[in-house]
């Protein structure tokens, strides 16, 4: 077949077909000649040894095929199954004296308890190309085995908007029941905060487990100076609810909600963000929060090596004549990372009751994790409470916390990380 | 209600008007393709591939360890405007998908022609037999480190360039082209230049994949005219060496190096004291006297590790860029050779 080949590329050449057009012999005739037969004989030995090699490998890839056709296909239809990850958190107490679910002492006791608090199940998948699907279910009790299921989230995500080519500014929507962007910590999950629970700035005015409500969200990215500045805002309508300082509010009634966050890369594994929001309602309520977080990990034995600190300020606007005309509520809270699986952290929590805002409470903890891996974590922690409050006043508290994640959550980074 | 179309208005005046004020004159550098890539070496590919035609960002710092990138808004931002985006795959960049969901750029969504996973067709090691946490933080779909393999380096340029191609198709010839190119010179920087104009590359590395190199230029008669990085690294054939995390079995197999333990007991599990002294103890027993390190993790165990057994830690990184990092492909192989071949010609440990 070589030869052929060889003869018919003879052929083509120009020269066989006009001899005029021929180039005259030259002085280094011969050398181009033997340079030319070499490189012939280069090509024929490579084009032997590759038949002869390709001749071995068609024969292998036939056995193969031949083995292929024998299995069943390697998937089924359950491949589009959702992503399914339990989340699972323990939590055991001693206390100096009893302790009342919601700080009411009217209500059941806390004190010195063994609780299973929380199980979430989070299941996710594509829809199709435009948007995803999130619903993360959760059971949760306050009282061993006294467990209430709810929908914590459960939302469509847009990544494409329908008929457009390009998202304006970024856009990504959200709608269903989600936890709004009002401050840092109220968007996170209880099994992935930094401390075993929501500091007392949240609890008093965003609700024992945070704020979580229905609605339309958007995302964007606002024009901002330089590569290593990011600023973005969030939009949302949310029914009126589900807020403590909007008790008596009808979930009928349209919240509003706004957020402005300003992201700066300040040196290679040093960032800042600091963001404002905004709550109102058809009521003349409103909530007003500012949040800073600061965060070092160094791009070298970054897994061994962080620093986080944090602050959330939250202001309320009240037009009840039952309610505090303006209460505040901040925390503070730092976590130092000792070595690859151990952390430090400390928080300090300030806020005065929605009722009269002249009745403070504050609370001082200091927590000590331990991970395994990012899907079992161990912490123990200390809080001490001084409050204008006789039945929090001088509260000692000592926590265990196991948290555990399995399923097909993939294996992300610690909380620093996220 | 007409609260509602009020907030509504504002808030798509708002985007909009961010999207003009983002919008600025084209500068001719702006013209080009923008190709954003999780990993540096990936954006060493994307430039050589795309040459003039694109401008190329990696987001993660090849200090950094590629497992646990923080997702910043600022990663969010650059892939924003990203025509192509590129990532490795096989469960390596986790944070990848965040960021690009994050970034709101509708063209580099999961399958998107404009989003490449470039390892698509590689040859996975140590693909699982089993799936269980038990195991660590095993990869599902096999080692992800694929791009410590010269050769399969040259496949994930191949799939950036099908990327390009998808993008701007007018120029699909001047990519393959400069793939062409591309990979010629890895063929001659893995087996010398003169091995491969007297066989060729395809077939060297057909037979270089099939792991008989060596046994096949023994029957051709051709052993003697090996060079590259392969001649090199000949004196580096069946040594034995200790690393921290399960990140150079490509690169092993390639170069011919075995790595009879990890000091990483399971993926992504820190070593215990106790997994410390059994390595010690095998290092000991064998004379190993390198321990391969990846900058971005701490060094304690490897340093302890070398002041117990006198070997030496050598720590290179596994990603191209940076201040005083390798500046290409071709510079990384280069080191990672260098500083094997200097740690290993070194007088064998005395401990």
């Amino acid at each position: 077949m070589f030869q052929t080949l060889l003869a018919a590329s003879f052929a083509a050449f120009p020269c066989a077909q006009d001899p005029s057009a021929a180039p005259r012999p030259t002085a280094d005739g011969p050398a181009r000649l033997e340079q030319l037969e070499k490189r012939l004989a280069d090509l024929e030995r490579q084009h032997s040894t590759e038949v002869e090699e390709l001749r071995a490998e068609l024969e292998r890839l036939e056995q193969e095929a031949a083995r292929a056709r024998s299995k069943p296909p390697p998937q089924s239809a359950s491949v589009f199954n959702p992503g399914i990850t339990v989340f699972g958190n323990f939590l055991a107490r001693t206390d100096d004296r009893p302790v009342f679910v919601d700080d009411d002492p009217s209500a059941e006791r806390v004190d010195d308890r063994f609780l299973l608090r929380e199980f979430e199940l989070d299941f996710r998948a594509a829809i199709d190309p435009w948007a995803d699907g999130v619903l993360i279910a959760a059971f949760g009790a306050e009282t061993p085995g006294d467990f209430s299921a709810e929908v914590e989230e459960g939302y469509v995500l847009l990544k494409k908007l329908p008929l457009l080519d390009t998202a304006p500014a970024g856009l990504k929507l959200k709608v269903g029941r989600f936890r709004p962007a009002l401050g840092r910590l109220n968007t996170i999950h209880l099994h992935d905060l930094p401390q075993p629970s929501y500091p007392r700035a949240v609890q008093t005015m965003l609700g024992a487990e945070g704020f979580v409500a229905d609605g339309v969200a958007g995302q964007f990215f606002l024009p901002s100076p330089g590569a290593d500045d990011v600023l973005e805002a969030h939009l949302a309508l949310l029914d009126g609810g589900n807020l403590p300082i909007a008790g008596g509010q009808s979930a009928s009634q349209l919240g509003k909600l706004a957020r402005v966050q300003w992201f700066r890369d300040l040196a290679p594994g040093k960032d800042l963000a600091v963001g404002v929001s905004a709550w109102t309602s058809d009521t003349d309520h409103a909530l007003y929060g500012l949040d800073a977080t600061y965060r070092w990990k160094p791009a070298v034995a970054g897994e061994w090596r962080s620093f986080l600190v944090g602050l959330e300020a939250f202001q309320a606007e009240l037009d009840d004549p039952a309610l505090a005309s303006s209460p505040a509520a901040f925390d503070v809270w730092s976590q130092v990372q000792l070595e690859r699986n151990l952390y430090l952290g400390g928080r300090f929590d300030r806020a005065e009751d929605l009722a009269d805002e002249r009745l403070v409470t504050h609370t001082l903890g200091l927590y000590l994790t331990y991970y395994t891996t990012e899907f079992l974590r161990f912490r123990v922690g200390y809080e001490h409470t001084e409050s204008d409050l006789d039945h929090l006043d001088g509260l000692d508290t000592g926590l265990f916390e196991l948290n555990f994640v399995y399923g097909s959550h993939p294996t992300e980074p610690y909380w620093v990380n996220r | 209600m007409q609260r509602i179309h009020r907030v509504v208005l504002i808030a798509l005046l708002i985007a909009i008007g961010s999207e003009r004020a983002l919008a600025r004159p084209l500068t001719p550098a702006e013209n080009k393709l923008k190709v954003v890539t999780t990993l540096g070496v990936l954006a060493d590919f994307a430039r050589a591939v795309g040459g003039d035609r694109v401008e190329v960002e990696a987001l993660a710092d090849p200090r950094e360890d590629p497992h646990f990138v923080q997702p910043r808004p600022t990663l969010m931002k650059r892939a924003r405007e990203a025509d192509l985006f590129v990532e490795l795959g096989m469960g390596l960049e986790l944070w990848a998908q965040k960021v690009v969901e994050g970034s709101g750029n509708p063209r580099i969504q999961p399958g998107e022609p404009a989003r490449v996973v470039a390892s698509t067709g590689v040859t996975a090691l140590e693909l699982p037999r089993e799936l269980s946490r038990e195991w660590g933080d095993v990869h599902p779909y096999g080692n992800p480190h694929v791009w410590l393999d010269p050769l399969n380096a040259k496949d994930l340029a191949a799939n950036i360039a099908r990327g390009l191609e998808a993008v701007d198709a007018p120029h699909a010839v001047e990519y393959e082209a400069n793939l062409k190119r591309f990979q010629e010179q890895l063929d001659d920087a893995l087996f010398g230049a003169d091995l491969v104009k007297e066989v060729g590359g395809k077939m060297l590395t057909r037979v270089a994949r099939q792991g008989r190199l060596s046994a096949w230029l023994a029957e051709k008669g051709l052993t003697g005219k090996l060079g590259g990085w392969l001649a090199r690294a000949a004196p580096l054939a069946g040594r034995p060496v200790v690393t921290f995390h399960k990140s150079w079995v490509y690169f092993a197999e390639r170069f011919g190096l075995t790595i009879p333990i990890e000091i990483e007991e399971k993926p992504g599990i820190p070593p215990s004291a106790r997994r410390r002294d059994s390595v010690v103890e095998l290092m000991q027993a064998r004379k190993l006297r390198t321990v391969l390190h990846e900058v971005f993790y701490a060094t304690d165990a490897a340093e302890y590790l070398a002041k117990e057994t006198g070997a030496h830690a050598v720590v290179v990184p596994i990603d191209v860029g940076g201040e005083g990092g390798p500046k290409d492909y071709f510079q990384l192989v280069e080191l990672w050779l260098a500083k094997l071949l200097e740690s290993e010609s070194a007088a064998p440990p005395a401990k």
